[in-house]
């Protein structure tokens, strides 16, 4: 009944839509004069032959002609070639975002000497096989299409699926997928190619829009997102405003009010399902047959807590669907089958805020139903070992329906639905639709049509502009300047028969990407010198150079710089791909996590996209507070200090060799003689500096740093008297331990440690990552040396990695010292939110830990309990020690990496039902720090910022003027340049 | 139009280009947007502006973030009380609200009200300083905005948009003013506590334009200028001689590439820097002022520290020449009454009223007051109806504003909202329209000022807005 029904809407729909758009296509091809039609963008590519030139020996291939002929017509003679160290600086960091090492460089001169052109070709082959080349051009389209891994507005929530579109555009690119697949994948890879996981993975172009998880309009915010949608396609793929027909025809290019709703209603029907996952149907069924066995096991569970939280859900969702206007509400409560696609689609954005309120359900429970929510959670935990590992989530997008919501032109007194078609200039008619058909979802089809129109070889719209954004970040200059626009508010082509010239080739080389590349580096164009004197003609004519007599000079992008700076300090984590990491990785920033607010250092401060509208192209903006960055902030210091590290390492005073190898490791070259003793004044100075003027504490001592704080989240959105956020303490965060300070008096040799922790990553050797400690790490024996340590081992330790585990150096019976390791053998892995606790007891004759431990990511966990005794009696909690988070007292070894949410410490031992994981309050604690609102009560703490770990003692002068010297290489604009 | 950056015209010297990198677009703009004659030709205002234009070099504007009650502060509405209790008369559209109040009952005002100074102007107990410089001040009952919620209306006042993406009204103003000092930055933020606002760094953004002109925020009490302090350990004579020594290398490098003039700029820009250097922690060195000034806008006690310390700072960096300074009082929307207005509104108001009425009279009694434009609002009101039965819920329809200083007619209250201070009814101020008066004072023709962006002309206000005529001296 509902199938036919449907059926026969749709044909209504189509029926209407056929019979006005018939009627209203003459009217609306009126509507364009002959002159918008002459417009060059809108004309057919032209198929032009190679330009003759009377210079015949400097093109090296058809670009070249096209070029020089211009030039020769100005009277202009292009530049001389770059020397070799210029090109494959130029053309690494043009391909992979990355200096060439130093070592690379003197091979490549060595082949450029005896084959130019083959030395070239060899390396564009060579970078372009890099996998580093996909990160680098990833990111170029990441900036085309706002590439964000959070929602936007104020609540900004993390996606966590978000980063494998991320991780499927690096992959795209440096498996040269053709343009083409790649255009249609993210449009509509979900209809093209259902089976592809690489292209459901691919739609996640559509889930980049900002949503805002609280909006009561819902009507609004869809109309909003679709909007976005058809925009920034509009402006990413057809180089056309698009939006500005929104609310009448196009005040300059011929986009009519209509056309901006055709274009709209190919992305009408889209529904951002979090439920699609990116795996074969083989996986799929894979993953279904073995979810049965679970399913038959649990059912009788899984009922029985559907049924102890149905009442409480069910209050929960009649409030926060009250929200909703009385319309909203009405559609929200009918069934879907009743539903039309619109009113599915303000349905799901309703649910998504039901969704919300139900994720903390089962932590209002209380008295009775809470004890059998958690027996009953226990028990289906229990079954956690027959359940197949999930599929893998991806923000995509499928059609909501076969049919599509009515597209109608806003505030207009047309109410005629828009059907899908293209610009009516270029093709009047509607867009023929073919629904694919065996889906899981039925589809309308629309999307494939538009991404189908989009890579015909014969779009001239298409074709032009990718071949134009490759142009313009291989020279900092399209050849349309305006790269998003190239309509009548951009600027003409400056080589209009060059560019239709390039796209023909693309689209006949298979719209490969790594092919035009090649091309335009092997030019004698792209080789060009940029350091040259203009000639007479060249000033006169083209002072500009838009006619391309030499090679721009181009500063960095933020990206390059933090990735050139780690890969000079040889600091630099190769690893690709994954989630997105927090700053203090040192991963190229391409994989840092990009929350939309605030932004990461670099972006932030080096004219990063904003994440928000399509960024075409960088701002170049020179500021002071790039300066103060790059002066003062820790991370240029950082790599600095560990540059430095290596060049004092020989000990040999001898200045000139160590010169030459800062200027080898940081600007890859040799310096001239005259920067060679430049710079020995300069380490001479700096090192008498650090003897005669000691730093002046002026008002730096009232500037107190923030702490840097990372969102905790366990699976529940709220774990009682917890904060949302907890402190970095980690080697490479502000702060890397923190001392507690003003205790009302010191904790006994009896009593607990509680922490909710997030630990990122182990050590490599067997130190400990400390949670908290009255200890100095010694374990020598002496009274001095006394104290405990709370903390998990790592990975070469004899206790395995990942043992939570205690550390006393006290007094045993005998009144002897003794160092003792009690290991829970409990596991607590990185990456993972967990509870840790242990209750020390002491007594005459020893004592023992209980070891408590819940796994905070997964719901459910159970509290592991595990009790180990000791042996000790007195002098555990030693009065010469500073209590400390993060660390040990003195040392700077054994420190953590990650962050805490909350610590207590409590000055006996507390019962299981007395802790916090189990919704006690703490009571009368003697330290209890949760880190609200990013701030830590100062008169409590002592924050100890972290250093760095010198080879030569701080104060040395030596040591100190070569890090200034490596500091300011860092900082030239040699190394933020390139020719 | 320059080939480089499609958004303005090329600097014709370098001179020319250090002038306008860092610091601002500086006199470049103001040449052509400065002429009288030529801004008032292509005002869209029907009558012609009267002879007053770009009085003020200096905007403080005093973000009550949140929304306070305009039916509780400065527009009486002796309806409300004699409705309270009912829903809202069947006259009356029925709004979509935030929270769903449309159909709540009204709410009435538990407020006292009196007319105030020579000009009468109506304002309640609620604000007792402000009652004493109502003759300073233009009240404007009219504002009304698009947004429903805050992240929407906290963009629209800063941005003209409720969506992200489009420049601060400080950037555009920096954009067509430059800088007036090249020591600090031209546009700074300042927030009352550790929280942030909503929209964070947006409100202050530059959307498509470079970040030259965004808003640096200076946080509270901390390190007000990220990464403004030498690292520990290095004296100020070394770092300076680093910096030698950076522009000794960037010079060598520059000598060839004369063409390159942002080569230059990072030359300066690191001269700027080690001035800001020192010079930032100087102005907001707010101890060295004296006592009875502290006390003027009450630091020190309880309830007024932060926006009085905040206020002071204001003043001493207009005095220093910023140009844009946005202060938040009540960051993070803590004047969001849904619930409790009365606690709410009367912390709220004990927080701000002292400091906000000292800094007009201080501003005045150092004649500052004539050039330095001050704005009091919040991106929207609150409604008549209830919620939550002692709150009440956004009214971007119908809420008041104020202005003084920088060539703004005191002693004056225009516009009008409906008898229960629902919508705005008479001479309505959009928020376009707002900042299109905000740029008149400093002497900005808002449809003069153009940037252009992805092929468009854009401009603050969006082509709309025109600014209020009635406001100016």
């Amino acid at each position: 009944m509902s199938v036919i029904k449907i059926y026969l809407s749709l044909l209504a729909v189509l029926f209407i839509g056929l019979g006005t758009a018939h009627a209203d296509k003459a009217a609306r091809l009126k509507r364009i004069d002959d002159k918008e039609r002459a417009y060059w963008f809108f004309q057919k590519l032209a198929d032009p032959a190679t330009p003759k030139t009377n210079n015949s020996k400097w093109p090296k291939n058809e670009i070249d002609h096209f070029i020089l002929a211009k030039l020769e017509t100005q009277n202009i003679q292009p530049a001389k070639e770059a020397d070799a160290r210029t090109l494959i600086r130029r053309a690494s960091f043009d391909l992979i975002g990355m200096p060439p090492s130093h070592q690379e460089i003197l091979d490549f001169e060595k082949a450029y000497a005896a084959n130019a052109d083959t030395a070239m070709e060899k390396l564009v082959d060579r970078l372009l096989q890099s996998p580093h080349y996909g990160e680098r051009w990833g990111r170029h389209w990441l900036d085309l299409v706002r590439y964000g891994e959070s929602n936007g507005y104020k609540a900004d929530e993390y996606r966590p699926h978000m980063w494998r579109y991320r991780d499927w555009v690096i992959d795209a690119f440096n498996a040269d997928m053709p343009y083409d697949q790649f255009t249609r994948y993210q449009i509509a890879g979900d209809e093209l190619a259902p089976n592809d996981p690489a292209a459901i993975t691919a739609t996640g172009y559509l889930r980049l829009w900002p949503y805002e998880s609280n909006q009561r309009d819902v009507v609004k915010q869809w109309n909003g997102i679709t909007d976005e949608v058809t925009d920034i396609t509009g402006a990413v793929f057809m180089g056309l405003s698009v939006g500005c027909a929104k609310c009448h025809d196009h005040k300059f290019d011929p986009i009519l009010h209509d056309d901006y709703y055709r274009m709209k209603s190919f992305f009408a029907g889209i529904y951002p399902d979090d439920s699609i996952v990116a795996t074969t149907p083989q996986q799929k069924k894979a993953y279904a047959e073995a979810m049965k066995p679970w399913l038959k096991a649990t059912a009788g569970i899984r009922k029985d807590i559907d049924k102890l939280l149905a009442s409480r859900k069910a209050g929960e969702t009649k409030a926060a669907v009250k929200m909703f206007h009385p319309d909203l509400q009405k559609i929200y409560h009918k069934a879907d089958k009743h539903c039309s696609p619109w009113e599915l689609q303000q349905k799901l954005f309703i649910q998504r805020q039901v969704d919300v309120k139900h994720k903390s359900t089962a932590t209002k429970l209380k008295g009775a139903e809470k004890k059998r929510y958690a027996e009953l959670a226990k028990k289906l935990a229990q079954f956690d070992n027959i359940k197949p590992a999930e599929l893998i989530a991806v923000d995509a997008i499928r059609d909501t329906a076969q049919e599509s919501p009515t597209v109608l032109i806003a505030d207009s007194d047309n109410k005629e639905p828009m059907l899908p078609g293209f610009l009516t200039l270029l093709d009047p008619d509607d867009a023929k639709l073919s629904p694919p058909q065996n889906l899981d979802h039925p589809s309308s089809g629309r999307r494939s049509a538009l991404a189908k129109w989009l890579t015909r070889p014969d779009n001239q719209l298409s074709t032009r502009v990718i071949v134009n954004r490759l142009w313009y970040y291989h020279f900092g200059q399209g050849i349309v300047s305006s790269t998003n626009e190239f309509g009548k508010q951009g600027l003409p082509p400056t080589h209009p028969l060059l560019l239709d010239w390039m796209a023909r080739n693309f689209t006949e080389n298979g719209w490969s990407l790594k092919k035009m590349h090649k091309l335009i580096l092997t030019s004698a164009t792209w080789r060009q010198a940029s350091l040259v004197e203009p000639s007479m003609a060249a000033a006169q004519n083209d002072p500009g150079n838009l006619l391309w007599w030499r090679q721009n000079i181009r500063r960095l992008e933020g990206e390059s710089i933090h990735d050139a700076m780690l890969a000079s300090s040889q600091e630099l984590d190769p690893e690709m791909g994954g989630e997105g990491v927090p700053e203090s990785k040192l991963r190229r920033a391409v994989y840092q996590k990009l929350m939309r607010n605030p932004r990461t250092l670099f972006l932030n401060t080096f004219d990063g996209p904003d994440g928000f509208s399509s960024c075409s192209s960088r701002d170049i903006t020179t500021t002071a507070p790039q300066a103060l960055m790059m002066l003062n902030n820790r991370f240029p210091m950082q790599r600095a200090q560990t540059i430095a590290n290596q060049l004092t390492k020989s000990k040999n005073k001898n200045v000139a060799p160590l010169i030459d190898q800062a200027f080898e490791t940081i600007l890859k070259r040799q310096p001239t003689s005259e920067e060679s003793s430049q710079a020995a004044d300069f380490l001479k100075q700096q090192a008498l500096l650090v003897k005669t003027s000691p730093p002046v504490k002026t008002t730096t001592s009232k500037m107190v740093p923030k702490i840097k704080t990372t969102p905790f989240k366990p699976f529940k959105a709220k774990v009682a008297g917890l904060s949302t956020q907890a402190v970095n303490i980690q080697p490479d965060s502000l702060y890397q331990k923190i001392e507690l300070t003003k205790l009302k008096h010191q904790e006994n040799d009896t009593f607990t440690i509680e922490a909710y922790l997030h630990l990122d990553a182990l050590y490599d050797n067997a130190a400990v990552r400390t949670i908290a400690s009255r200890w100095n790490g010694n374990s020598s024996g002496t009274a001095e040396s006394y104290g405990w340590s709370f903390g998990i081992t790592s990975k070469k330790s004899a206790y395995q990695p990942n043992n939570l585990i205690m550390q006393f150096t006290a007094e045993n019976i005998a009144g002897n010292p003794l160092y003792q390791v009690i290991a829970s053998d409990l596991r607590i892995p990185t990456q993972t939110p967990y509870y840790v606790a242990a209750v020390i007891r002491t007594g005459k004759n020893g004592g023992d830990v209980t070891f408590y431990a819940q796994d905070l990511s997964k719901k459910d966990s159970p509290l592991q309990i595990v009790v180990k005794p000791h042996k000790l009696v007195a002098g555990i909690s030693n009065p010469k020690r500073a209590l400390v988070l993060g660390g040990r007292d003195q040392t700077l070894s054994s420190m953590f990496d990650g962050s805490i949410a909350r610590f207590t410490l409590t000055d006996h031992a507390l019962k299981t039902e007395q802790l916090l994981i189990k919704g006690a309050k703490a009571k009368n604690p003697l330290s209890d720090l949760s880190f609200v609102k990013a701030s830590l009560p100062s008169n409590l703490v002592r924050l100890l910022p972290s250093g760095p770990k010198p080879t030569s003692t701080p104060a040395d002068p030596f040591y100190q003027s070569v890090v200034d010297l490596c500091h300011s290489l860092l900082n030239s604009n040699e190394f933020l340049y390139i020719d | 139009m320059n080939p480089f950056n499609p958004h303005y015209r090329p600097a014709a010297t370098r001179r020319e280009f250090l002038t306008k990198s860092g610091a601002g677009f500086g006199a470049l703009a103001l040449s052509h947007l400065l002429g009288a004659d030529k801004a008032l030709a292509s005002s869209p205002s029907s009558t012609p502006l009267p002879n007053y234009f770009g009085k003020a070099k200096s905007v403080i504007f005093l973000f009550m973030e949140g929304g306070p009650s305009h039916i509780d502060l400065f527009d009486p509405k002796p309806d409300l009380n004699k409705l309270a209790g009912k829903p809202l008369p069947p006259s009356f559209r029925r709004p979509l609200t935030a929270m769903g109040e449309q159909d709540s009952p009204i709410l009435g005002s538990k407020r006292s009200w009196k007319q105030h100074g020579q000009a009468g102007t109506w304002v309640s107990d609620w604000l007792p300083h402000t009652s004493t410089i109502v003759d300073d001040i233009a009240v404007v009952r009219s504002c009304w905005a698009d947004g429903l919620n805050h992240v929407g209306s906290v963009c629209q006042m800063n941005t003209g948009s409720i969506l992200a993406g489009r420049p601060s009204l400080g950037a555009w103003s920096l954009y067509g003013l430059g800088s007036a000092n090249q020591n600090l930055p031209a546009y700074v933020v300042l927030t009352d506590s550790d929280a942030k606002p909503f929209n964070g760094t947006r409100n202050w953004g530059t959307g498509f334009m470079p970040s030259t002109y965004q808003g640096t925020p200076f946080k509270f009490g901390d390190n007000p200028v990220a990464d403004l302090t030498t690292p520990s350990g290095i004296s100020q004579q070394r770092q300076l001689e680093k910096i030698n020594y950076i522009n000794q290398l960037n010079r060598k490098h520059a000598a060839p590439r004369e063409f390159q003039s942002d080569l230059e700029a990072r030359i300066n820009s690191y001269e700027l820097a080690f001035k800001m250097q020192s010079e930032i922690p100087e102005v907001i060195n707010i101890d060295e002022e004296p006592q009875h000034i502290k006390d003027l806008y009450g630091v020190g006690q309880k309830h007024t520290d932060p926006i009085a310390k905040n206020c002071i700072l204001a003043r001493r960096l207009v005095e220093k020449g910023v140009r844009f300074v946005q202060l938040f009082c009540g960051t993070g929307s803590k004047w969001d009454a849904h619930k409790g207005i009365e606690k709410n509104h009367t912390d709220r108001c004990a927080e701000s009223d002292q400091p906000v009425t000292a800094l007009i009279n201080d501003l005045k009694q150092r004649g500052l007051l004539d050039e330095t434009l001050v704005v009091w609002g919040g991106e929207f009101g609150r409604t008549p109806m209830s919620e939550k039965g002692d709150g009440r819920d956004h009214n971007p329809w119908g809420f008041t504003m104020w202005m003084a200083g920088g060539g703004i007619k005191g002693g004056q209250t225009l516009g009008t909202t409906d008898q229960l201070g629902l919508y705005a009814i008479d001479q309505k101020q959009h928020v376009h329209d707002i900042h299109a008066s905000i740029l008149h004072a400093m002497g900005v023709d808002h449809m003069a000022l153009t940037y252009m962006h992805n092929g468009t002309e854009e401009k603050p206000t969006i082509n709309q807005g025109k600014p209020f005529d009635k406001l100016f001296i």
